[in-house]
């Protein structure tokens, strides 16, 4: 899933590694969901949106979801 | 913080516990082995000597993880990180993943089963405890290819 994590950590001049402490997860996580290797759950989802004070379809991109 | 402290406290009474139980294992096995025996054959010097090393393995492996607790106990940022890695969704798919607790508890039967297999028949022990250590060996190569493609 296609997410903004990336660029808006870089506009908070923040590390990978600060932000997986931020929203408790870890490095390699963050790392993972921002190649779109791994989709985060609604948990950590809401975390890291909840972090950057933005609503989770701005953070996330779910235009490519299956509708059925 | 007292939530994951008191988690780290719960490893650190569990590994305890068990290097409790690893420590009759291995005084068990140090008095069987130095007990007079009838036969001298090979196998049975092999067999013995095998059991002590699986346990005083075990007892050194209790002994890391109990210093290992003990010191992050001590600082609070590493109960931190502990408790982040531990509780790490990423990590948790992966071990759901690659065969969850059930092929590591069946790994670890199958080998308990060819020590006591080996009282018995050599062939029997030495294939069961490939087996365990062939389910191991595919259990950590899941592990590594699903944290290259997750």
């Amino acid at each position: 899933m296609k997410t903004k994590i990336r660029e808006l950590r870089k506009a908070l001049k923040m590390s990978q590694e600060e932000l997986a402490n931020a929203v408790g997860t870890t490095r390699q996580t963050i790392t993972s969901i921002e190649v779109e290797k791994y989709t985060a759950s609604l948990v950590l989802a809401y975390k890291i949106a909840h972090y950057f004070g933005l609503p989770i379809e701005e953070v996330f991109d779910f235009s490519d979801v299956e509708e059925i | 913080m007292d939530k994951m402290r008191q988690e780290v406290k719960e490893k650190l009474t569990y590994w305890s516990r068990l290097c409790a139980l690893f420590v009759v294992l291995l005084s068990t096995n140090c008095v069987n082995y130095f007990r007079p025996r009838n036969s001298g054959d090979n196998y049975t010097d092999f067999f013995q000597g095998f059991q002590m090393g699986i346990a005083a393995g075990l007892l050194l492996w209790a002994i890391v993880q109990i210093m290992r607790y003990r010191k992050i106990l001590q600082d609070e940022e590493a109960v931190r990180a502990f408790y982040i890695r531990e509780h790490d969704e990423r990590a948790a798919a992966i071990w759901s993943r690659s065969g969850g607790t059930v092929l590591y508890t069946c790994a670890l039967l199958i080998i308990g089963a060819s020590l006591v297999a080996g009282y018995y028949n050599p062939a029997v022990f030495i294939t069961l405890l490939f087996c365990g250590l062939f389910l191991l060996l595919v259990k950590k190569g899941l592990i590594l290819y699903y944290r290259r493609t997750m």
